[in-house]
């Protein structure tokens, strides 16, 4: 037991060497690490793998074992200490977290593309959570991001194009033509659907523009997942874009619950390269909720939850929406430019949960809308 | 008329403790399940998470929940290099929350953190008795950590039920402790897990 015990504590060191060179910047050398602490947390667990009795020591040292696995990408070989571990016999509590992990490991596994080959101009979503299946998915959770999808690729495209912010009216047709989106039928894996920019891109005017849209929205995502909005903000500096990008972004990310993970996954420079947006739960995304959006923020913070009436976008930089409590008060909530159109209208009739600052005559400047939650 | 017990509880619960985060970059044969390296991240993490909330080398610490209590704490000055060095806020506030509850649970509890192993992305700790020779991770009580940088009652309180929701209470729940901590005010809310 003693040489357990000294594999499995060289090994937590290791992996917090290898944190504090993630924290220095040095990835390569923390990759390094993290296999070697690896390898060692693996020995240690094989050490006592046929004793079953030894609990919760077995399944801690396979699920950290494991989780170490997951971290250097060894993917096939995190499924097959998962599974050691669950065929013992670990509590109850140490068994979830093996299966939380064992979710993991697979949607790795869907994020990778597995044969399926992706142009310079398509993506691939992938979903998991409780109303996804093998190959299936419910249609609400996936037809609404499919379209803020559709919606955030437009965006991205007229963004690029140089356009003023278009509150009302029709995508030009041009740009349709050009941007066109396409869908691949589902795959069986968690639910994974290939998004295809532009068709046939023969009239792309320039080289790539469906390309670096797609790069835009992986950046963009990356730095909403990373909570950074201030490199967000450099990156898209028109504030209607920005807090339309983020109201979408929002829309897109996983609930925690009905939809666990969304990965988007894209091939540049021959390499997959992936991204997984970050559950409601996580540090960064509390941060953006708190985040004041560049709204009016003057005035008393409030929470209202009602149905949406009413939505009057005549005066494009500042719209006009009704809500009506369960206590039959209506509220007027301002909403600022970029959001009233995809954000807000999307969820007409609606009940509603409006965060916002109060103004002096009664209304509300708008920082985020959301769909209450029914049971 | 209140009992001598309670009279000692409330006395011990008024009574204000130091801890100075700089011991988490030290030896100690009372936390085996330390080493220098990660005390040093840890103290150093948190130091950053509580200058960045305003607090300057020293504030006193709250905890609530399943035990009331405060602790001064103070700790070495913040360089720019630190600050730098901890620019990730999600990992500094994760790394700052596991340094303090290793310093305050020890105190709290009497058990002190003998070992750890990695959970997800992060760490979670066992905590028992120096003296007890049971093997690794047996016999021992667990202790999950999560941290808040700037949090209202209501975000604590929703953290300590997610983090109490992901265990389905039954007789295969392990024993152990919850620690909240938030950096603003700054408090730590330490909860019991499976109190049966």
């Amino acid at each position: 037991m003693q040489e357990v015990i000294e594999l499995h504590n060289e090994a937590m060191d290791l992996a917090s060497q290898a944190m504090l060179l993630n924290m220095q910047g040095e990835a390569s050398r923390a990759i390094y690490l993290t296999r070697e602490a690896f390898y060692k947390e693996r020995q240690a667990a094989l050490m006592i793998a046929n004793d079953y009795d030894m609990e919760p020591t077995r399944s801690v040292l396979y699920r950290s074992a494991a989780a170490l696995a997951l971290e250097c990408m060894e993917i096939r070989e995190a499924e097959r200490l998962i599974s050691s571990a669950l065929s013992g016999d670990p509590p109850d509590e140490i068994a979830n977290e093996l299966r939380d992990l064992l979710e993991q490991v697979y949607f790795q596994r869907h994020l990778s593309l597995r044969g399926v080959s992706l142009d310079s101009h398509e993506f691939q979503v992938s979903l998991t959570g409780e109303v996804v299946g093998f190959g299936i998915a419910q249609s609400d959770e996936f037809v609404e991001r499919v379209k803020d999808i559709e919606t955030m690729v437009y965006r991205v495209a007229e963004r690029k194009l140089g356009k003023p912010f278009r509150e009302r009216g029709q995508r030009s047709k041009k740009l349709r033509d050009e941007m066109e989106l396409y869908l691949s039928v589902p795959r069986a894996s968690s639910f994974a659907v290939t998004f295809r920019v532009g068709g046939n891109q023969l009239s792309i005017p320039s080289i790539g523009l469906a390309e670096e849209v797609i790069d835009d929205i992986f950046e963009g995502l990356r730095l909403f997942n990373d909570a950074d909005l201030d490199a967000l903000q450099k990156r898209i500096p028109q504030e209607a874009y920005f807090r339309n990008f983020v109201g979408l972004s929002r829309k897109i990310a996983p609930d925690g619950k009905k939809i666990k993970t969304v990965g988007l996954t894209t091939i540049r420079n021959s390499k997959e390269s992936t991204l997984v947006i970050h559950t409601p739960q996580s540090n960064s995304l509390q941060i953006i909720e708190k985040t004041e959006l560049p709204t009016l923020a003057v005035g008393e913070y409030i929470e209202i939850i009602g149905i949406l009436k009413f939505a009057d976008s005549r005066n494009p930089r500042n719209g006009l929406i009704q809500v009506v409590t369960d206590d039959r008060d209506t509220y007027k909530v301002r909403v600022p430019e970029g959001m009233m159109s995809d954000i807000v209208r999307p969820m007409f009739e609606d009940r509603v949960i409006i965060t916002g600052y109060l103004q002096k005559d009664g209304s509300i400047n708008l920082n985020e809308i959301k769909r209450e939650e029914s049971d | 008329m209140a009992s001598y017990e309670t009279l000692l509880v409330i006395k011990f619960s008024e009574m204000s403790q130091k801890i100075n985060l700089n011991d988490l970059c030290i030896d100690k044969s009372d936390r085996p399940g330390w080493s220098k390296v990660f005390g040093g991240l840890c103290a150093e993490a948190a130091s950053v998470c509580l200058e960045k909330q305003g607090h300057i080398n020293s504030s006193t610490l709250h905890i609530d929940g399943d035990y009331s209590h405060k602790f001064e704490i103070s700790w070495s000055e913040v360089t720019d290099e630190m600050h730098r060095f901890q620019n990730d806020d999600q990992v500094a506030i994760e790394f700052g929350a596991y340094g303090i509850s290793a310093l305050i649970i020890p105190k709290l509890t009497n058990l002190t953190i003998i070992e750890r192993s990695k959970k997800g992305t992060g760490f979670d700790f066992w905590l028992g008795s120096i003296d007890d020779p049971a093997p690794l991770f047996q016999k021992k009580a667990r202790l999950e950590v999560s941290g808040i940088g700037n949090g209202t009652e209501k975000d604590i309180k929703s953290r300590v039920n997610t983090k109490l929701k992901q265990i389905t209470p039954s007789d295969g729940s392990l024993p152990g402790y919850v620690s909240i901590v938030e950096f603003s005010a700054p408090c730590s809310r330490v909860v019991k897990k499976c109190k049966k």
